[in-house]
């Protein structure tokens, strides 16, 4: 809006006092001179008074006298002297702060993985093997397990409780169970038990393999003692003497042989494969299950032969080597295929 | 010459020459200002230097600032309020922290006994105000601040500091001269022309 002088006929001395434009003026220097309020003033002679009141008003508090200080050098030394220790402080503090930062992100993350190891603890681990590997590993209580091949094992981290130790096993697995229970006092907290193709293994402290494939079970004691109890009905349906074998495919079909060399029943965890007058379906089987290839035979009259003695079995070439070489056949690797001809 | 707010980046930044040269420039003025509230040369001089020490200790949390005199002089006043407020609890004296006003002495655009008696109608009006009422009038003529500016700096919503200014005001009505005596101040004035 564009200012004219009739805005200001009616102005009295406070209405000039308060005037934006008024006061501007006024502090600028000599409201005298400025062209719009000699206007005002010819206009409207009555506001002169007004203006000149209000102007001597303004100016009187406009020209307050300043207080003089003459410390400021003095003052300005005694701030100076002080900035090195703040510097100082603001670098500790810098430095601290930095420090509990990062202090602040690594117990962060030692807290997360102890309470995913907790967590981890508290609920079913499974510990497995891929085709052509083997895991050896120590359970919490001490036991050492030897996972085979496309094999893996389950178990529930509440072993701190009465209960006895439990694991469930898939694939072929050696055991070697500690012996917790102080002579003479077993307690139930004492067992460890081993859940596989439909049976229940209960040990105390031994040396046993178990191996769960193709729907039949084999466990193999070498030193201890060993119960095995159908699963679903508890009830006892042998008890291992080391070097014994026991087979199970159902109920129907339980036999138990004797193993005299406990060789053969660990030697899959040296890389070996020990053949005693072996099939070559079994060690068919064996690539199968281990390896994870489909073998075909094109030649099924060979599945009868025999063999005997070791074979390295630390890759799937040496045992195709001496499959070629004992049976004067050709192996050929399509895929996920091994072909026998 | 940097202005101000050239020289507060570069304080923001540790340049402790352009911290300086904020002290200089303000001192005076924070000094003056503070003179207002408390007479005592020592809190005001303690109040500057804990103001600039403090500054300084944080200057990187420090915003940048659209009026470095605005954001002194609030930070001033908060300073100086504080150690006013410790010495009237160790006094006992719970009292509104005081703002007086110094008129200026000499005026001489007008003769000196019309001078004298506007001048004092003026102290008499300013001594009815409150003490935060002639803190606005100072800031708004002396220090030339702006409603939002004298908000900021007394820590009031613009709403309020305008009112508060608007019944200072209305309260120098009750203090003007009688309307025919300046008339005929006016005319006297005319013909001496």
């Amino acid at each position: 809006m564009k200012r004219t002088p009739e805005q200001y006929r009616d102005y009295k001395k406070i209405d000039f006092f308060y005037d934006e434009y008024f006061i501007s003026s006024v502090r600028e220097g000599n409201y005298h001179l400025n062209i719009f309020w000699i206007q005002v003033g010819e206009q409207f002679p009555e506001t002169k008074p007004y203006m000149e009141e209000a102007a001597a008003w303004i100016m009187l508090l406009i020209s307050q006298p300043v207080y003089q200080s003459k410390g400021r050098e003095a003052s300005w030394q005694k701030i100076q002297s002080q900035l090195p220790r703040i510097e100082r402080r603001r670098n500790i503090v810098r430095i601290f702060k930095t420090y509990t930062k990062r202090a602040g992100q690594a117990a962060a993350v030692i807290i997360l993985s102890l309470s995913l190891y907790d967590l981890s603890q508290q609920g079913q681990k499974t510990r497995s093997a891929g085709f052509g590997q083997k895991n050896h590993f120590v359970l919490p209580d001490e036991s050492e397990i030897d996972l085979n091949s496309n094999s893996s094992l389950r178990y529930v981290r509440n072993w701190k409780s009465d209960k006895p130790r439990e694991v469930w096993l898939k694939g072929e697995a050696l055991f070697h169970v500690k012996h917790v229970a102080i002579k003479n006092r077993i307690r139930e907290s004492d067992y460890f038990r081993v859940h596989a193709g439909g049976v229940v293994l209960t040990v105390t402290g031994t040396r046993f393999n178990v191996k769960d494939r193709r729907g039949v079970l084999e466990v193999a004691l070498l030193e201890g003692s060993l119960r095995v109890e159908d699963e679903s009905t508890h009830q006892v349906i042998a008890s291992l003497k080391p070097g014994q074998s026991f087979t199970y495919k159902g109920a129907a079909e339980i036999q138990i042989s004797e193993e005299n060399d406990s060789r053969n029943i660990t030697a899959w965890k040296d890389n070996e494969i020990r053949l005693n007058n072996s099939s070559v379906a079994a060690v068919i089987a064996g690539i199968e299950d281990n390896f994870g290839y489909k073998v075909v035979l094109l030649d099924s009259s060979l599945l009868n032969r025999h063999l005997s003695g070791t074979i390295p079995a630390k890759n799937l070439e040496d045992i195709l080597f001496v499959l070629r070489q004992t049976l004067h056949v050709e192996t050929q690797i399509t895929g996920n295929q091994i072909t026998i001809k | 010459m940097k202005d101000d707010l050239e020289l507060w980046e570069e304080f923001r930044l540790g340049i402790e020459s352009s911290f300086k040269s904020l002290f200089d420039s303000y001192y005076q003025q924070l000094f003056n200002y503070g003179h207002k509230f408390c007479v005592e040369d020592e809190v005001l001089e303690d109040s500057v230097q804990e103001l600039f020490i403090k500054l300084w200790k944080n200057r990187e949390r420090l915003n940048s600032t659209p009026s470095v005199k605005n954001y002194l002089f609030k930070a001033f006043r908060r300073v100086l309020f504080r150690k006013l407020a410790e010495q009237h609890r160790f006094s006992g004296i719970k009292a509104e922290f005081p703002f007086e006003i110094e008129l200026a002495h000499d005026y001489t655009m007008i003769s000196e006994e019309r001078m004298r008696s506007l001048r004092a109608q003026l102290a008499r009006a300013l001594e009815k105000m409150s003490p935060r009422q002639r803190e606005i009038i100072h800031l708004k003529f002396f220090e030339d601040m702006s409603y939002e500016e004298i908000a900021r700096v007394m820590n009031l919503s613009p709403k309020s500091t305008y009112k508060l200014l608007y019944r200072a005001i209305d309260s120098l009505k009750e203090h003007m001269s009688p309307f025919n005596l300046l008339i005929l101040l006016s005319l006297l004035k005319n013909m001496s022309n």
